[in-house]
Order: C-alpha cells, then structure tokens, then sequence
C-alpha cells in the first residue's frame, strides 16, 4: 500500500533573491529522502524554474519598493512536496492573478532565441505537469509529479 | 553569483561563479553587452557555476546573438557540469560555441 507523505511545507516571498534560499531548502529536504544529486539536480531546475515563472510572469515585476508590511497582502509562494515510494510531487500554490492553463505553451526549441525554456525544462524533467486556478481565492496551483523507477 | 574580469589574447574573459538565477542573470547580460558595445570578442567562462537556469541561458543565448550582429567571437570556457546538463536540456550545446580551456580560444 502506497504511503504518501507530505516532506515539506514553506512559503516564501516572490522575489527573485528568495530563490537562492528555496533552492537549499529543497535541496536538503530531498537528500533527507536519500536522492541521489542525479535525481535532485534536475528536480530543483524545474522546481526553481516554475518558481522564477511565477515571480515574472504573475506577479508585478516593478513590485511596490515600500510595500504594505500586511502578511496578507504579501506576494507569495507557497511549495509543498509529497513523497511515495516511488513519486514525488511538487505543488506551488500562487496568489497572482489567475493564468489561462491554455495559454502556457512552449516554443520549437530549433527557434534559437533567449527567452521561453523555462516551461520546457519543466515539461522535460518532470513526468507531469498541471496548471489550474484556486476556486478558492485568487491564485494558481501549479503540480509537477516525477516518478521513480526504482525506489530512492 | 560573481563576476571576474580578465583578458586573454584578444578576448575579454568574463569569469563567473556561484548560482546565475533571475536574480543575478541580468548581470551577467549587462557584463556581456558592456563588452561586446566595447568591440571586445567575449569568453564567459562558466568552470566555476554551481547552477544555472532559464535566465542565465538567456544571457548567454543574447550574448551569441549580438556578437554575430556586430562580427565578434563569443565563446564559453570550460562549463562545468551543472551548466552543460542544462544547456544539453535546452539542446543548445551544440549552438554556442565552448572550448575547454583558454588556450583553445580563437578569434
């Protein structure tokens, strides 16, 4: 019988600079669960990708220099991971305003150009992918799942 | 992330180390930009970076890009292996030009 348990729970202001920090936080929950740095490696780039898509794209990227000190109005992230025997899930759940699932795509790679590997790192690394909005305020829910061929 | 900068031949080396995130990407395409409207062929040499993501490739995609524009060289030093994997994943290892050491710099 499958075991899911939740590993880790945090929320972090979206910013830029908080990436560095969510990055070792997660870092050090998935070598707790005895990952291999083959399998955590690719799993924090997606992890992280997604993270630096929320912050670009979904919140305001000329944020209030002297924004209101109310946690509620804070911009933030929130990450939680799940772990079975064999898969793990990431789930980022975003206040920003809802985005049309639909409307997130990813370009032909054999286009050379700067910007969009962001979605493609994720799609490429993780074995499944969800986008959806929160019924219950305004937001987004974001689910990357990775299976695992053997256990961990 | 930090930035060194050095000079090899006719190259301006731009080295660079720790994590190159949206946090610190646009640095590192300024650095490049500055050098390359400075009319200098530009080498990132990337031994020492531990991470990189979608921005910090941008950079490097933006820097090829302009050097053509203008008939310079860019060219990136040593990657190390958190880079490489990551350009592999965006299949441009075979689009930006890498050499292994300085001395396999050529303009």
């Amino acid at each position: 019988m499958d075991f899911t348990s939740r590993i880790l729970n945090t929320e972090f202001l979206a910013k830029a600079e908080s990436l560095h920090d969510l990055r070792r936080c997660l870092r050090d929950t998935l070598f707790k669960i005895e990952l291999s740095s083959k399998q955590v490696d690719p799993l924090i780039l997606a992890v992280s990708e997604a993270c630096a898509n929320i912050i670009e794209h979904g919140y305001d990227p000329n944020p209030d220099p002297n924004p209101d000190p109310d946690p509620d109005n804070t911009e933030k992230i929130i990450l939680e991971v799940f772990f079975n025997d064999n898969e793990i899930t990431f789930q980022l759940t975003d206040f920003a305003k809802p985005i049309d699932p639909t409307t997130v795509g990813q370009r032909d790679l054999d286009d050379i150009r700067p910007k969009g590997l962001g979605i493609h790192f994720m799609r490429e690394i993780m074995d499944e992918v969800t986008f959806s909005s929160n019924l219950e305020f305004c937001g987004n829910i974001l689910t990357m799942k990775k299976q695992f061929e053997e256990k961990p | 992330m930090e930035i060194e900068i050095s000079q090899k031949d006719n190259f301006i080396i731009i080295g660079v180390s720790g994590e190159v995130d949206l946090f610190y990407s646009s640095q590192l395409r300024e650095e490049i930009s500055n050098q390359l409207n400075q009319g200098n062929n530009v080498a990132v040499d990337l031994a020492n970076v531990s991470y990189i993501d979608s921005s910090g490739v941008a950079s490097l995609v933006e820097g090829l890009q302009s050097s053509k524009k203008i008939n310079l060289h860019f060219t990136l030093i040593a990657t190390s292996k958190a880079v490489m994997q990551v350009l592999q994943l965006a299949r441009l290892d075979r689009v930006i030009p890498h050499v292994n050491t300085t001395e396999e710099l050529q303009a």
